[in-house]
């Protein structure tokens, strides 16, 4: 016999022998025990470290590497569905090219404490320019910042913006309206490495920036305690979608309350939420110089939230969560935060021009609403009839500054509790008839 | 001989052409494997499972005699697997130190009567037997203790006690602190499967280290489960979570009644437990800040050490007797983010320091948080050691009611209750409602 199989290789990657077996000539093939367990057991480790997706160039045949990509998410999410990310496969990444609008950025697997898991889009540059002016935020004169540059910014509403030049390049930020004159509303920079807030420097190169990545949906469940950050991708979810679900252990307590700082290993950065979204966000994640322009309202539901330096475009829709809006610079331009069914929201240092309807902030069925710090709800050109309505049994608590968001009518109608309308000057006060009230946070 | 399938890398069988004229080699798929990677995974039938993180070896059969190394492996091996009808008991054995490694278990439970259970190992420190025994009595402040005049407890505080003779055998609880002398153990409410019991003289004890440490926990086991308190399912044993990073998260979300007996929760800086579910806790002890977020539990017998907290954490019951006993450090209870804690039993604190600004009392009841005794049994209690500001201190929007009036103290006596920014005032002082437009009220609970 000429025996043409003498070796096999393993899921590890080893060359195993084969062994001829008895008189009748026939080859017992050695299985290795791992490999044996693993057959009879369950999926393999996830030993590559480069993977990506390409919607176009991309073929399911093949590895999945840069090299060699893969052509759909749902290839990705069969490949790494119910496994373990091997310990030594440390930081792993997944690229996703082309665009995926119908499909959902779907893992349940495994990365265990110490390993991150990096999953990024990539970018097109609309346009370039140079900063003239940039004007800070100024709570206590409800302004907020401002870029006046070489360009006008009438186009890129809801573009991100990324700093080119000086000694916060790549800090990114959201053009959050058009001022008219080559100047714009825009949100606050971030730091493109660890998240913080950046002021930039007139003279600063800049440019802007659309996303050509699209995504239907998401649903990471990501056990184990490692970290997953997803940066730099447009979702768009599809109405027919079931829920976005973000389950990543450390990524819930990478926001703790008030004041823990990101460390810009996890969570979603960058991003742009938009289209129907009218499924929602569930378990809790953290997001951090995202933009949100729902066709309706964006949704988190049933989990703990960070929402850092985001651009809120739409109603954002909070209920039975855990929702912190903290060291954050928000834009609701005619839509409304809602929370509902004990929802507890902090808030800190929070934007919002361009409200409009009833209210900007509505908190009911035994929520309430909490400032973290001094700083306060502030912004202007609000034409909703209050700025807060507090149902009964509902609170807004501050600490030391009063907000400075007004409805339309300043002084009178700022603020509803239990259906009596106040304005600042009145509070802290209480409804006493339904327990509705706006106090100082003890 | 021809070779007729081969698999390719992402699991499909393909048949293969021939390698030529010359012979060639058939490779028999086997049976399991070509549904395992067409279909669905197999099931699980091996029953017992050992896991060393010293002698261990991931080739291994997870057997007694050659137990696999790492959690990473376990967990592979039994990922979304469901464990076969046959099996009644589905047991983990874990030894040793798996360090920042996470128990992360993820089956599916095929009948009723299967209960999984994950087992550590202890050390045996010490034994004696009990020469006095001192029952509690809440109102009047008195607490546990336990005396052998032939014993030295003081090395043995933060240790666990497990009772090994008369109709308490088997039952645990941890050692909080000494009492009068080295020979007068402080301890907890003797507890393994829910209803507890207390010892008597001369009962004989082992004083037990828990050798089996992992990084902490994700746990997700669904399926049906027994009702029976017995078989609560799965049911986590004997096994320290250390958690070296700051506030480390775990989950456990389980369709049965999901448990932790014995364990401990330790760590220099926290321990996160957030899920949607509804974890059980009887006689374990937190040695750690420890916080349940977005989840239900249960706790029977629980000692605190450290700083417990709830936040967005509905209809956490803690039954029987809890005892806080920081020992020299803050073992506050904190209730905040529209938690709402139903005590039916009483919680007893002592040794309680102020720990900060905010934890100034030994419970603390944040916006929107409330904290409700529900049964006389659900008494405030406690007094030696106790240097924190006030019993009580609630929040505007917050609330507490009892049944039985607290008896605590606190550092000075009639500093019990702060309601919102008003001055203490003394339990005498109840049912009390803040001035407005403050909210916040303590009052007694009627239905």
């Amino acid at each position: 016999l000429a025996h043409k199989v003498k070796t096999l290789i393993d899921e590890r990657g080893v060359v195993q022998e084969l062994t001829p077996n008895d008189e009748l000539g026939a080859f017992n093939v050695n299985v290795p025990a791992v490999f044996k367990h693993g057959i009879e057991g369950s999926a393999t480790f996830i030993t590559q470290s480069d993977w990506c997706v390409d919607s176009e160039s991309g073929d399911d045949g093949n590895v999945g590497t840069t090299a060699s990509p893969i052509k759909t998410l749902s290839e990705l999410s069969r490949r790494w569905s119910g496994k373990v990310v091997a310990s030594a496969n440390v930081s792993p990444t997944i690229c996703l090219l082309g665009t995926f609008p119908s499909s959902s950025l779907a893992l349940n697997s495994t990365i265990t404490r110490g390993q991150s898991l990096l999953i990024s889009g990539s970018l097109t540059t609309v346009t370039v320019g140079t900063i003239t002016t940039f004007t800070a935020r100024a709570a206590a004169s409800n302004t907020s910042a401002t870029i006046l540059a070489d360009i006008s910014f009438a186009s890129y509403v809801k573009k991100r913006i990324r700093l080119t030049s000086g000694v916060n390049a790549n800090a990114i930020a959201w053009v959050l309206a058009d001022l008219g004159g080559n100047s714009c509303r825009v949100s606050c920079f971030v730091s493109n490495t660890n998240a913080s807030a950046v002021l930039p420097s007139d003279g600063d190169t800049f440019v802007i920036e659309s996303f050509p990545t699209l995504v239907g949906g998401c649903q990471l469940d990501l056990g184990g305690g490692g970290r997953c950050l997803v940066r730099d991708l447009e979702f768009e979810a599809q109405t027919s979608f079931n829920q976005q679900a973000f389950y990543m252990l450390p990524t819930l307590s990478s926001f703790q309350g008030s004041g823990t700082t990101w460390d810009g290993t996890s969570g979603f950065f960058g991003c742009l939420f938009a289209g129907a979204h009218n499924t929602p966000f569930t378990f809790g994640c953290g997001f951090t110089a995202c933009a949100f322009d729902p066709t309706t309202v964006f949704s988190l539901q049933g989990g703990r939230f960070s929402l850092a330096a985001c651009a809120i475009y739409r109603s954002l829709s909070c209920g039975s969560s855990y929702v912190a809006l903290q060291n954050s610079y928000n834009c609701f331009e005619g839509g409304t935060m809602t929370l509902t069914q004990t929802n507890t929201a902090f808030l800190i240092d929070v934007q919002v021009f361009g409200a409009t309807g009833s209210r900007w902030a509505l908190v009911s069925d035994r929520s309430d609403i909490t400032y973290s710090a001094a700083i306060y709800v502030y912004g202007g050109s609000n034409t909703c009839t209050v700025a807060f309505e507090i149902r009964p049994g509902c609170s807004l608590q501050y600490i030391t500054n009063k907000p400075g968001i007004t409805g339309n009518n300043p002084g009178v109608n700022d603020i509803k509790l239990g259906g009596t309308d106040y304005g600042w000057a009145a509070i802290p006060t209480v409804n006493t008839l339904n327990n509705a009230m706006a106090v100082v946070r003890q | 001989m021809s070779v007729k399938t081969i698999i390719d890398h992402r699991g499909v069988v393909q048949e293969a052409t021939s390698f030529g004229e010359e012979s060639t080699l058939t490779v028999s798929t086997p049976t399991a494997f070509t549904r395992g990677v067409n279909a669905t995974l197999t099931a699980l039938t091996q029953d017992v499972w050992y896991v060393d993180a010293s002698t261990g070896d991931d080739a291994g059969d997870a057997s007694s005699t050659s137990p696999l190394k790492t959690l990473s492996e376990l967990y592979r091996r039994t990922c979304n697997r469901i464990i076969a009808s046959t099996v009644t008991t589905f047991t983990i054995n874990l030894s040793g130190d798996f360090g920042t490694e996470l128990l992360t278990l993820r089956m599916i439970t095929q009948a009723p009567t299967t209960i999984v259970r994950v087992i550590g190992t202890t050390t045996s420190l010490d034994t004696g037997s009990i020469t006095t025994w001192q029952a509690e009595t809440a109102t009047t402040n008195t607490r546990r203790q336990l005396t052998d005049t032939s014993q030295d407890f003081t090395a043995y505080v933060g240790k666990r006690i497990r009772m090994t003779s008369g109709a308490r055998n088997g039952l645990v609880t941890w050692i909080a602190s000494l009492g009068a002398g080295a020979t007068i153990a402080n301890i907890g409410r003797f507890n393994w499967y829910q209803t507890g019991a207390d010892p008597v003289s001369p009962d004989t004890y082992v004083i037990e280290d828990l050798t089996t440490k992992c990084g902490g926990y994700d746990i997700n086991i669904t399926g049906p489960t027994s009702a029976t308190v017995t078989d609560w399912s799965p049911s986590i044993e004997s096994v320290a979570f250390v958690n070296n990073t700051v506030f480390s998260s775990s989950r456990f979300v389980c369709t049965g009644t999901a448990v932790f007996r014995g364990c401990l929760f330790t760590g220099t800086t926290g321990s996160l437990t957030t899920s949607g579910g509804s974890p059980y806790f009887v006689s374990c002890c937190n040695d750690t800040i420890m916080s349940f977020e977005l989840c239900t539990p249960t706790g029977y017998s629980f000692v605190h050490r450290r700083r417990v907290f709830f936040n967005r954490s509905v209809n956490a019951v803690w039954q029987q007797s809890t005892l806080h006993d920081g020992n020299g450090t803050n073992a506050s209870m904190y209730i905040g983010g529209s938690s709402f804690v139903n005590s039916v039993g009483n919680h007893g604190f002592f040794n309680n320091v102020t720990d900060g600004t905010t934890y100034t009392a030994h419970v603390v009841v944040r916006p929107g948080g409330q904290w409700h005794m529900s049964a006389a049994a659900g008494v405030l209690w406690g007094n030696a050691g106790n240097t924190i500001a006030n019993s009580i201190k609630i929040a505007n929007g917050a609330g507490v009611t009892y049944v039985t009036l607290p008896v605590s103290t606190s550092n000075v006596a009639g500093e019990d209750v702060v309601l919102a920014a008003a001055a203490a005032i003394a339990w005498a002082s109840l049912p009390a409602l803040s001035v407005s437009p403050n909210n916040a009220f303590m009052n007694v609970y009627t239905t």
